[in-house]
């Protein structure tokens, strides 16, 4: 028995090591697993697709060259989990993630509720977790000394609120209304807008409505008969085109709407089936897809077009991953490791990558990405773009 | 349940089934398990504990709660915050988060005083509802839809660490046999006799002398107790809440639970909840696809066996001992 | 003053239209629970899907009416499926009727979003731009909106009441025991309720899809709203729905215009745990509760 199972053995090995003696001959390879934990099913579906979507292709586009480090070149290799939009069952992929798989990376998820789990398991672990989530900022996670490994991938909300608030300066009101649904993200990001927009001499009124909400009807009553000029929609941005008709058909805040991140098609086909008839701007922590400004957003755009992915209205959030997959490659050349998470986070803190969001670094501050942001405006049903180059040097 | 020669035996084997089953989980790290079977086990094992509460509840009493979700996140909340503003250890915690979960359980039962049968299960649905928005809202305590953290740091019970992967679930075990251990006590005690003529002929027990609303409050508040123990179980298990997770929505998986289990078996939520939590996991195809798969899983276990998986080896023994003319055990 | 007194009839009529898609909703659940005592909570998913006919057909053949005329009888055939496939064997036991339908949940989401993605899908209201009546803006589409669930609920009610299919259903509603002795095909009329019920949800969904965008996540929503106001009127009760839905419609929308929407789902669900507690059989009196 016992000299059958060392033959066996033997063997094994034998054959194990084939084809690592060939490796030798051409240079070695390896496979650095990275994590994906996202909520590719249920309610918050439309999140974690484009990052998810957009980590798929930046891998495979690593993995045509490899990158290497030390004598060895390496491979990415996802492990990309559903969530399911679950809180314990995103307990459980990163467990397996962390565990199981061993990785040493992870991104997501993106929905805040769940990277606020996720990061009390991938902290103590030593494992570098990357994710857009924008709770994460307001914590003050992503300045917190005992939490290196967190990285954000959205700009500083307030470098976005400078973007939001000059919005507003273009449509020349004075009397806005700050919209927003009625929770967390809302209350997140309201303080950066409100103390820009104190600066420029805008007098803001909050009115949060609750998330689902189909009809805006009274909502834009109450901003009708409070006579602001303007809106402000922070979140969701699938409820962009409904409050446009209600603004449109009501005739209510004639200088404008102006939102975060939503789709100039909601102002050009979607609220009433031909352009609005009042200004439009969109303004964004990434570049448009739809419009895009340069060549390599354009690049980007037709490259997730072509995975066949239907990524709707959050297709923007393809740029909280794209960039970073090959940042975390040079990252790992640059330290030198694929496994020590302190050196390759130092390492990733310091790269400037000119990538589809244009130039990417880290802001020194704190631990969040800086890159181009833009404007998409609307007006008169023509569309223009500008773009706020990024800080990066 | 007939009381033969063998009535001894026949007592005891509930007792000892439990001890087995639970000496098998409390083996299954031994086997060195993925991490990722180790946590949904645990999630499993605490879904089956709130869970039994709500059996309890459902098959002695014949009272459905679909608040239960709801006394689960309270006794959730109440942990986190027993840890964050007073400082408490799990272990000291324990009994207030289950104190907190019996005054929940015995409120819930109030209208059941009242109103009785769909009426009152629709109602602890509204009182669900309710309370979540308390919850959502209630910031200063509950930390709004953020929610809270919790971290067990270097704590340890029964010399297990908290924050250990393989400790924490032998801790969710040994609390699982307990918990199973004290319902089969109570239901093959006088007081569950009572309970179920309470079930069965509630007027009858009255003329009979039973206090029966008291009785009811007090089933009530007992497993409100246990789906508050659950509650803090979870808590440490997943480490930060937010009222979404206890929306109505998660009563229904309880409900759920019980039912692929079998209402009527002591072990039944157990082997509901493991079917609940592992099953997707395996169904292997998209994830939009395998949502769709398990709901047809779901749908058609729940008709073919309407009493549970449970009740299926009681038809398997049937069959194998081939037909018989008696009404058998 | 004046415009004090304007601005609260804005946001009354605001919500009447909202509401007479709740109370239509709420038909639904209340006929189904009525006959079956099967609380069916897939019934948000029914009015997604509602909604998706409709939009598919609006935007295809961009006629509003022929996509009302689809999407009932797309519902009512779904209806009958369901009640055949699934409920019929639930009857006896209509809590696992009930769990059962929380399985069919997640095959209908899942469903509809191998069919039409998760993605928001939006359409151009048949009717766009408002009237102004006494400086009261008031939408054309809310007004549609409106006529429709009061011409089809008033259908409902006069059916109920008036023809003997109506005072069959009443009467399997009241005593099904009592009827099937009396004739009635008890089956038979219980699965005409279910067909009835799902083309409500299905009408329901194309008023939603003119008001805002549908995802096939939108069901939860209409279903709890849906079910506050089947409760607050008395399950059973078609009328009762009616009132309690206009009522939330209207509650919703006040909130709205004056102290912002935190609480409401709180107060909408407390009214619901009152009444239930003060009047068990809703405000309007309606079905009994059945045991358990």
């Amino acid at each position: 028995m016992k000299t059958k199972q060392l033959l066996l053995n033997t063997v094994v090995a034998a054959l194990l090591a084939a084809p690592v003696a060939g490796a030798l001959a051409q240079g070695k390879t390896g496979i650095v697993k990275i994590g994906v934990n996202e909520t590719l099913s249920g309610k918050f579906v439309f999140v974690g697709v484009p990052p998810t979507t957009a980590i798929r292709l930046a891998v495979h586009e690593v993995n045509e060259k490899g990158f290497k480090v030390g004598d060895t070149t390496y491979k990415f290799e996802p492990i990309i989990l559903d969530n399911r939009s679950e809180g314990s069952v995103m307990v459980a992929n990163a467990t397996k993630l962390i565990e199981d798989e061993k990785v040493k990376v992870i991104f997501g998820p993106t929905l805040s509720l769940l990277a606020n789990q996720s990061q009390e398991i991938t902290v103590p672990a030593n494992v570098i977790n990357i994710s857009a989530a924008g709770s994460w900022q307001g914590l003050g996670y992503l300045t917190d000394p005992k939490k290196p490994l967190l990285f954000g991938t959205q700009p500083r909300l307030d470098s976005l609120a400078k973007i939001e608030v000059d919005a507003i300066k273009q449509l020349g009101a004075k009397k806005i209304t700050y919209m927003g649904a009625d929770d967390d993200t809302t209350k997140g990001n309201m303080g950066p807008f409100m103390a820009e927009a104190k600066r420029a001499g805008i007098d803001v009124t909050l009115i949060t409505f609750p998330y689902n909400t189909a009809d805006f009807s009274s909502f834009v009553s109450r901003a009708k008969a409070d006579k602001l000029e303007a809106v402000f929609l922070l979140h969701p941005q699938q409820s962009g085109p409904n409050l446009m008709r209600a603004m449109a058909e009501m005739g209510a805040m004639p200088k404008g709407f102006a939102g975060r991140a939503i789709a100039p098609d909601a102002a050009l086909k979607l609220a009433i089936g031909k352009p609005v008839p009042f200004p439009f701007i969109a303004a964004q922590a990434t570049p448009d897809m739809d419009y895009p400004p340069n060549a390599a957003v354009k690049a980007f755009a037709d490259k997730l077009a072509g995975t066949g992915v239907d990524l709707g209205v959050t297709k923007n959030f393809a740029f909280y991953t794209y960039d970073f997959v090959p940042m975390l490659a040079q990252a790992m050349t640059k330290a030198g490791t694929v496994t020590d998470t302190a050196k390759i986070a130092a390492a990733f803190q310091t790269i400037v990558y000119q990538g589809a969001a244009g130039k990417v670094c880290f802001d020194k501050e704190m631990r969040t990405a800086i890159y181009d942001g833009a404007q998409t405006i609307v007006r008169n049903g023509k569309v223009t773009a500008k773009t706020f180059p990024s800080t990066c040097k | 349940m007939s009381s033969g020669s063998r009535s001894r035996l026949r007592r005891a084997a509930p007792y000892g089934g439990v001890l087995l089953l639970g000496l098998i989980a409390f083996l299954l790290p031994q086997v060195s398990p993925t991490s990722f079977v180790l946590s949904l086990a645990t999630t499993a094992l605490i879904y089956a504990i709130a869970a039994a509460g709500l059996g309890f509840l459902w098959g002695q009493s014949g009272q459905l709660s679909l608040a239960h979700a709801a006394v689960f996140g309270i006794g959730a909340y109440t942990a986190a915050v027993c840890a964050k503003q007073l400082g408490l250890s799990f272990a000291a915690s324990l009994p207030i988060s289950a104190g907190v979960g019996l005054v929940a359980g015995a409120l819930v039962a109030l209208p059941s005083l009242r109103t009785s049968g769909h009426y009152f299960v629709i109602l602890t649905f509204a009182v669900s509802e309710v309370i979540s928005v308390v919850e959502m809202r209630w910031e200063s305590l509950t930390g709004g839809v953020n929610g809270v953290t919790t971290l067990p740091g270097a704590q340890t019970l029964f010399g297990l660490r908290l924050a250990g992967r393989a400790d924490y679930y032998s801790i969710v075990v040994i609390f699982a046999v307990v918990v199973f251990l004290v319902l089969c006590l109570l239901m093959r005690s006088r007081w569950g006799i009572l309970l179920r003529s309470m079930r069965e002929n509630p007027d009858l027990s009255t003329s009979l002398g039973i206090n029966v609303p008291i009785n009811r409050v007090i089933v009530f508040a007992l497993s409100g107790a246990i789906a508050a123990l659950a509650g803090q179980l979870y808590l440490y298990h997943v480490k930060s809440i937010a009222p979404e997770a206890f929306m109505s929505n998660l009563s229904i998986v309880f409900l759920l639970v019980v039912l692929l289990g079998g209402k009527s078996y002591l072990l039944g939520p157990a082997a509901g909840a493991i079917i609940y939590v592992f099953l997707p996991e395996y169904i292997g195809l998209s994830p939009v696809r395998s949502q769709i798969a398990f709901g047809v899983i779901l749908v058609v276990m729940i008709l073919t066996a309407p009493d549970g998986v449970l009740s299926l080896i009681g038809r398997l023994r049937e069959r194998l001992r081939g037909p018989r003319t008696e009404a058998g055990a | 003053m004046g415009e004090d007194l304007t601005l609260f009839l804005q946001y009354a009529f605001n919500g009447i239209a909202m509401g007479a898609v709740y109370a239509m909703i709420a038909a639904g659940i209340t006929l189904v629970y009525g006959l079956s005592r099967i609380i069916h909570f897939a019934v948000g998913e029914l009015v997604m899907f509602g909604a998706f006919v409709a939009l598919m057909v609006w935007e295809g053949t961009g006629s509003f009416s022929l996509a009302i005329a689809t999407a009932i009888p797309v519902l009512a055939f779904i209806g009958l499926i369901t009640e055949r496939v699934v409920f019929r064997f639930t009857l006896r036991e209509p809590l696992t009727g009930f769990i059962v339908s929380l399985g069919l949940i997640l095959v209908f989401q899942g469903t509809a979003v191998e069919i039409w993605t998760a993605n928001p899908k939006y359409s151009q209201p048949p009717l766009q731009g408002a009237w102004e009546l006494f400086d009261i803006t008031v939408r054309k589409q809310s007004v549609l909106n409106l006529a429709i669930a009061a011409v089809v609920l008033a259908v409902c009610y006069y059916v109920l009441r008036k023809t003997t299919a109506g005072k069959s259903v009443r009467a399997v509603s009241d005593d099904p025991e009592a009827s099937a002795l009396m004739g009635i095909p008890v089956k038979k009329v219980i699965m005409a309720t279910f067909i009835v019920g799902s083309a409500l949800a299905g009408i329901a969904g194309c008023i939603i899809m003119t008001i805002g965008f549908i995802t096939p996540y939108i069901g939860a929503v209409y279903l709890l709203r849906g079910f506050a106001v089947a409760l607050i009127g008395g399950l059973g009760n078609i009328q009762g729905a009616a009132l309690a839905g206009i009522g939330l419609g209207i509650a919703e929308s006040l909130a709205a215009g004056y102290v912002g929407p935190g609480w409401t789902d709180a107060y909408v669900f407390g009214t619901a745990v009152l009444i239930l507690l003060w009047r068990p059989t809703g405000l309007a009196g309606g079905a009994e509760g059945a045991r358990i």
